[in-house]
């Protein structure tokens, strides 16, 4: 059954991310791990797919924490030039990944855009998407690595197949 | 194990100083982390337990272990350190630990 869609609170989500994101860091800066902050909301993410034959892609995931911590962030994979996503035309910004069983990534869901489908990103609950009790974003146990490291384990082998085209 | 590699296992064992090979883990539901210094023996769930301990976290139905990359290490957890790189080919030795997550 759906889970509940979490409630928008933009003070508490800059509190609350700001709190997590320095234990995350340790003391370290965000660039240290690659990570950029355009905004005291919103935190980039750049992903390496696996590498094939020698090669691997870089993808630019964007979390944003208008609704953290009650629900999870929101998570998108973002043309890197202009940091937001369109569709059709951003489309090859977007992993094609298939048979990861906790995970999937789709370019146009329902017509209603792109969704990492995973119980650890906002869109997630936002589309009513069906979720087992277990799986449910838990307020105050969870974090944005949480995300983070969920979206990670899609971009792995054998379930990374290349950039999406459609 | 070769030659090559043995030297390098020995020299990571010598600059830890404690005896072992260093190993972390993150708990990315609490963002805690821990380095965990690991003998030759030691396989990958008995160390991953050790992290549970240091970490004063309880192990819970669901949670997983992947590398830092997302790779899914759960096939694995009977292997020492060693044998993950040389029969699963995964040298990385930081590891997270995941809770249960649905989707796809």
């Amino acid at each position: 059954m759906p889970a509940p869609v979490p409630v928008q609170d933009v003070h508490a989500g800059r509190e609350a991310f700001a709190s997590d994101l320095q234990d995350a860091l340790k003391g370290a800066s965000p660039a240290t791990r690659g990570w950029a902050m355009p905004n005291d909301l919103t935190l980039l993410v750049p992903l390496f797919s696996p590498s094939v034959n020698g090669n691997s892609d870089a993808y630019l995931l964007r979390l944003f924490f208008d609704h953290y911590s009650n629900g999870p962030p929101s998570a998108l994979f973002v043309n890197p030039l202009t940091m937001s996503y369109s569709f059709p035309d951003d489309v090859m910004w977007v992993p094609l990944i298939e048979g990861h069983p906790a995970i999937h990534f789709h370019t146009n869901y329902s017509n209603g855009g792109q969704l990492i489908c995973s119980s650890t990103t906002l869109e997630f609950y936002k589309v009513n998407h069906n979720v087992e009790e277990q799986n449910i974003w838990r307020p105050g146990e969870m974090s944005f690595m949480s995300t983070i490291s969920a979206i990670k384990a899609g971009l792995t082998l054998p379930y990374y197949k290349g950039r999406s085209t459609k | 194990m070769n030659e090559e590699n043995a030297g390098t296992l020995e020299k990571q064992i010598d600059k830890t100083g404690h005896g072992g090979q260093a190993v972390t883990f993150e708990h990315v539901n609490s963002l805690k982390e821990v380095t965990i210094h690991a003998q030759k023996n030691e396989t990958l769930n008995e160390l991953w337990n050790k992290a549970y301990s240091e970490l004063e976290e309880p192990r819970r139905d669901g949670d997983r272990l992947q590398t830092d990359a997302g790779k899914d290490v759960m096939p694995y957890l009977a292997l020492t350190l060693h044998q993950l790189r040389e029969e699963a080919g995964i040298k990385t030795h930081k590891f997270e630990i995941v809770g249960p997550t649905g989707g796809a």
